[in-house]
């Protein structure tokens, strides 16, 4: 027992202060790791509000941008257009020569019918009719003849939908048409495509659209170095709550696949 | 090591007293909990210590009555950190230890042994409370900095009392003279550490 009692006092004594360095320790790891992941938090909310600016940069600059293109056809197309008008009629004098005011009519009229047409595609640019009087598919089909007829690209549309396409409010309706106006822009612009197809399909009460280019396709990675137009595709996505995917790589095409829940955005 | 227990140690309740003082207006309802914790932990070694040494009356009753203010207090003060169906749970073990402190200076241990029992589930009650506190950090968003929270020095304070003097209650029958002073040396350096994590607790208030 004599020889027991030391070693009892130093596991006492040995104890006490293990014990509070061993708590010592757990609330300086605990200390650790909580900061750890708080600089971790922060770091990503530094990242989103980043993501964020640059969103909304993308959509003023593509703002700023849409005002240069309308100022620019107004002044080229229409601006051009009528002081060759105001040209005419000045230089036109009262003649009994039935030819020179055929001529004259003629002009005129066919002055005016550019402009006519002129402001009707500015105007198409701005807001497009058919989305509002004839719905999405309607308009997505009538934009895809415009390209069909330029001969730059096939592209084709599918509309496998049943009902959802119809049940899109004005704002969504929208922002599809402007995807897709934005998809084709780019396919044209950058992808060396000669086909491209869109696809609207349904299930249950979610909206899919699949986009396809066989084009060049880009690297897997280009997240870090997205475009303006890319930027405005994933804004306007984010802005009605659609997910998306982008599938491509070099010599593989581009795909974009959206999918939109109706119930729960409308 | 003599005047470090017997006068160092006891004074140093001072610290956070001052402290608490000086930013009693910053104090949340916890805080101030912790505050009157320390005041009356002041009282009730200060009356044990007058009994001891100018009465010359050795009793364990201070000690007996204290626990019971101590574990209110100290359940107090997590009640309101965790609210919810916790606190409600907190206010029972507080009856329930009540209970067993009043039967075990009565019966079991009665006022002529020290109440190694009592103490020690007094120590094992705050160290889960202070556990729970460490879980439920870690399991929500924190926004601010560990240092930031002004609990969490609270709770620190009280897991490191709390571990270091629970040895020392279990194994309290084991000592004896010889060592009575390093062990008491020991407690009361935790001791000290729990009053200076109290006055940071404090001041962390103000920011």
């Amino acid at each position: 027992m004599q020889g027991i009692t030391p070693n009892i006092y130093v596991l006492i004594l040995g104890g006490m202060v293990t014990v509070f360095f061993m708590v010592l320790t757990f609330i300086a790891l605990n200390v650790r790791g909580q900061n750890k992941l708080l600089k971790q938090r922060q770091a990503a909310q530094k990242a989103e509000i980043a993501h964020q600016k640059e969103l909304l940069s993308a959509v003023i600059e593509s703002q700023e941008a849409e005002r240069k293109r309308v100022g620019r056809d107004l002044h080229d197309d229409v601006g051009t257009a009528l002081s060759s008008l105001r040209l005419i009629i000045e230089m036109s004098k009262p003649t009994p020569d039935a030819l020179s005011h055929n001529n004259f009519v003629s002009s005129t009229k066919e002055i005016i019918d550019k402009v006519i047409k002129d402001v009707r595609s500015i105007s198409h640019n701005l807001s497009p009719t058919t989305l509002n009087y004839y719905g999405l598919t309607t308009a997505v089909e009538e934009h895809c003849n415009i390209i069909n007829q330029s001969g730059k690209l096939r592209a084709f549309l599918i509309d496998d939908t049943v009902s959802a396409i119809s049940k899109l409010n004005v704002s969504s309706a929208t922002a599809f048409y402007r995807v897709l106006e934005e998809l084709l822009n780019n396919t044209i612009k950058h992808a060396e495509a000669t086909e491209t197809s869109i696809k609207f399909s349904e299930k249950e009460d979610t909206l899919i659209l699949e986009y396809r280019d066989n084009g060049k396709g880009m690297e897997p990675n280009f997240t870090a170095k997205k475009g303006m137009g890319l930027q405005n595709i994933e804004s306007r996505l984010n802005n009605i709550n659609a997910g998306y995917e982008i599938i491509t790589a070099p010599g593989k095409g581009f795909s974009l696949n959206i999918s939109y829940q109706i119930l729960r955005n409308t | 090591m003599e005047i470090f227990v017997r006068y160092v140690s006891p004074l140093s309740v001072l610290l956070p007293i001052i402290a608490g003082l000086v930013y009693y207006k910053y104090l949340g309802t916890a805080q101030k909990i912790i505050f009157y914790y320390v005041l009356y932990s002041a009282f009730s070694n200060g009356t044990n210590i007058y009994m001891v040494r100018v009465l010359h009356k050795t009793s364990v009753i201070p000690f007996a009555v204290g626990s019971i203010g101590w574990v209110a207090l100290i359940s107090s003060f997590y009640a309101v950190v965790f609210k919810g169906n916790l606190s409600r749970a907190i206010y029972i073990i507080t009856f329930l230890f009540s209970v067993f402190a009043v039967t075990n200076v009565l019966y079991i241990q009665t006022h002529h042994q020290f109440n190694t029992y009592t103490v020690t589930l007094n120590a094992i009650i705050v160290l889960v409370y202070a556990m729970i506190y460490v879980y439920r950090q870690n399991a929500v968003d924190i926004d601010a900095s560990w240092g930031s929270n002004s609990l969490n020095w609270i709770n620190t304070g009280f897991l490191l009392y709390y571990s270091t003097a629970l040895m020392m209650y279990i194994t309290f029958a084991l000592i004896t003279y010889e060592i009575a002073n390093i062990t008491f040396a020991i407690h009361n350096t935790a001791l000290i550490t729990m009053y200076v994590l109290f006055v940071i607790g404090f001041k962390k208030c103000k920011a």
